[in-house]
């Protein structure tokens, strides 16, 4: 077989039994990688009502199948397991270099079952798996424990994959970070690894993806083609000029900036936190991910000192900037050295605090609560030591550390209605209100509120646009307005999300693929083809895409989760505060009806939103008919 | 007038400025400023006028009007 290795290395922590196993081509192209190969393994192996925290819980962790290909922003990999965040399909993607090392290595994924008696970390080199002690590495911050590992094993080029002290701490959405400067940040699988006494995984490997290709010319020379159009795609190059944190000002212009935990669109001190702010005041560098020419990553400098742990990106700036109504972005950069060093999801430890601010604010909790901090919106001090205490467990922080949902259930009152998420998993910095595909994203995703579901609304609202005719192949025929849930645009979600699920399958960076990017439809396709051999078209791709979103959602359908569970946080059914949206809310019936309109497309049942026997049996799915009844 | 190029659009402007001053004698639609300048009007999403959101097909500038123009915001 071409374009993998299709290496699977098993590795039980409670036995410290190690094994390897060689998927055949079949299957693999029906689970070409990423999350289609993730959501396989954890629906065929994970027992049904497994605890997060239960040493059966599995941790999968995928590359794509082009991650590690010399082709610009493919190099993404998943990690996967259930949730301790939502109790639903866990997901979380990354990429940076610790992928295409794992490639380089002989390795496509690892399953990781079990728990281990004392803290460990595994190594992984061409042909050698070791189960090493993590008992000096436990409690400490995660660039204290690259180095000393690195030196340990006496090679500064390991690629090291870890948790923090947050995922220690069973924090429930702590993360992963592999070189310090990417995250798999999303459903707290770092607290999941933590669980199991995992510290970190090191990897180092020669294997150049090339020698797995089929056609190595052929790919090579699409991979030179779409490196050379990153500085003359206006979306490519403005991803490589100002990276995630430009889009401050733009989205703050539409009204859409979330701001005080979303009561707001617009924030009155956007000039400090905008892209001209971010660049004067503490950028100094770009960096990049493995063979990607767009270089989208930041570095910072904090206090004269280069942040070993990157810049913070969009997300990051607006969830401890605007969405706490913190203003200094030297403050915003150090919250997200502390995520990063703690490993904690900056998304939702963001959104977490701006909670705990609006309860604060309605006195749904008091300074006895806080410890004496003064958690109002705009104190950025408070936030920072909110942050070290959710990672620390202390006082408040731990009870924030079981996420906004569960905290709210404690604290009672109204506090749920100030929770902005879904499934239990924090909304990402983009208001719904101005871009409603984005919201039906956040409330049918599999994983939680998620905003890479589909390509957001407004980069296919102009006929004229270039995402909008790079979106024309896969079946985008017509521009439709942002504040829309029409049958079409909900027929046109249905193709962005299988095109989406599919980029994310083969190892594709949401900033490479169109429409959100630069690369052609046409050019993923001929680059899984060259690599491989086989002859896919964009239907394949496109059933692949569904293939892999319906194992996840049979995988929550097999834990009791049902259409109830595909809702909006009620603020969203409300107008915005301020800004050229104020007063406008998402229109419930309309979202009502476009769920029903989208059931039936994806051949759900309308009634429950349970993936029907017939879709499944049409995307090769009859293995998981049954398991829809283990719920 | 004062022209703020936000987002993608500065790719179209001269050396990429983020700031553009242009000489207009009489009112005159935007779309045609935009078009002396290069820059699509198929990739603006926002645009401001003097603070105040309008209509990219609608607008028409006076010589003193500071106007801003942002490109479409996808996932970040």
């Amino acid at each position: 077989m071409y374009g993998t290795s299709a290496k699977i290395l098993r590795v039980d922590l409670t036995s410290n039994f190690v094994d390897t196993e060689i998927l055949d081509e079949e299957l693999y192209r029906l689970y070409p990688g990423g999350k289609a190969l993730a959501g396989y393994i954890l629906l065929k192996e994970l027992p049904a009502h497994t605890e997060p925290f239960s040493p059966d819980n599995l941790i999968v962790i995928v590359n794509g199948l082009l991650t590690g290909a010399p082709v610009s922003t493919a190099t993404r990999y998943v990690v996967s397991a259930r949730s301790p965040l939502t109790n639903a399909y866990g997901e979380s993607e990354a990429a940076g270099f610790w992928g295409p090392e794992l490639k380089m290595a002989g390795y496509e994924a690892i399953v990781i079952k079990g728990r281990a008696s004392q803290p460990v970390y595994l190594w992984i080199t061409e042909g050698h798996v070791e189960i090493r002690s993590a008992q000096h590495l436990w409690g400490r911050l995660t660039a204290e424990v690259q180095e000393d590992i690195r030196t340990e094993l006496g090679d500064d080029k390991i690629r090291i994959l870890q948790i923090g002290i947050a995922g220690e701490n069973l924090v429930r959405f702590a993360g992963l970070t592999n070189d310090l400067r990417h995250f798999n940040g999303r459903n707290g699988l770092g607290a999941v690894m933590g669980s199991k006494n995992l510290r970190a995984i090191a990897v180092r490997g020669n294997q150049r993806y090339q020698t797995f290709a089929y056609d190595r010319d052929l790919l090579l020379e699409l991979g030179r083609t779409i490196a050379k159009r990153v500085p003359q795609n206006p979306l490519s190059w403005d991803l490589q000029q100002r990276g995630t944190p430009g889009i401050v000002e733009s989205l703050n212009a539409s009204g859409i900036l979330p701001t005080r935990n979303f009561q707001q669109g617009v924030f009155e001190n956007v000039d400090d936190v905008k892209w001209e702010a971010y660049e004067k005041k503490i950028m100094s560098g770009r960096r990049s991910c493995y063979a990607c020419a767009i270089r989208c990553k930041r570095e910072v400098t904090i206090d004269g000192k280069v942040s070993p742990y990157g810049g913070p990106e969009y997300e990051t700036v607006d969830a401890f900037g605007p969405n706490c109504g913190v203003s200094d972005l030297l403050l915003i950069a150090r919250a997200n050295e502390l995520c990063n060093a703690y490993m904690l999801d900056s998304i939702s430890t963001g959104s977490t605090i701006s909670f705990a601010m609006e309860c604060f604010e309605h006195e749904l909790i008091n300074l006895e609560d806080t410890g004496g901090l003064d958690l109002r919106f705009g104190n950025g001090e408070a936030m920072l030591q909110m942050i070290e205490n959710i990672a620390r467990r202390r006082g408040l922080g731990d009870l924030l550390a079981e996420g906004s949902l569960r905290a709210a259930e404690k604290i009672g009152g109204d506090a749920k209605l100030l929770a902005m998420q879904v499934k239990g998993q924090e909304l990402a910095m983009h208001d719904p209100r101005g871009k409603y595909n984005v919201g039906m994203g956040y409330a049918i995703s599999e994983i939680g509120a998620d905003h890479l579901v589909v390509a957001h609304d407004p980069a296919l609202a102009n006929p004229d646009s270039i995402s909008f005719k790079s979106a024309q192949s896969l079946g985008i025929e017509e521009a439709l307005p942002v504040l829309s849930l029409s049958d079409k645009k909900m027929k046109y979600f249905f193709i962005l999300e299988r095109w989406n699920s599919f980029e994310k399958a083969v190892g594709f960076c949401f900033f490479g693929p169109a429409p959100r990017s630069f690369i052609l439809p046409e050019e993923v396709i001929a680059a899984v083809n060259a690599a491989t051999g086989w002859n896919i078209t964009l239907s394949e791709a496109l059933l692949i895409g569904e293939r892999a979103t319906n194992l996840a959602r049979v995988f929550n359908t097999r834990e009791g989760f049902s259409r109830k569970d595909d809702r909006l946080p009620e603020r969203l059914f409300q107008g915005l505060q301020n800004g050229p949206l104020e007063g406008k809310p998402i229109p419930r019936d309309e979202f009502t009806h476009a769920l029903t309109v989208l059931y039936g497309l994806k051949g759900w049942d309308p009634e429950t939103g349970q993936p029907t026997p017939k879709r499944l049996k049409e995307l090769s799915l009859a293995w998981t008919v049954d398991l829809l009844d283990e719920k | 007038m004062k022209l703020k190029v936000g987002g993608a659009l500065s790719f179209y402007t001269p050396a990429h400025a983020r700031l553009v001053e242009v000489k207009l004698d009489k009112s005159t639609q935007l779309t045609d400023v935009l078009y002396k300048i290069g820059i699509p009007v198929g990739e603006v999403y926002i645009v401001s006028v003097n603070g105040e959101l309008a209509d990219l097909n609608e607008a028409f500038i006076s010589p003193d009007d500071e106007v801003s123009v942002y490109s479409a915001v996808d996932g970040g």
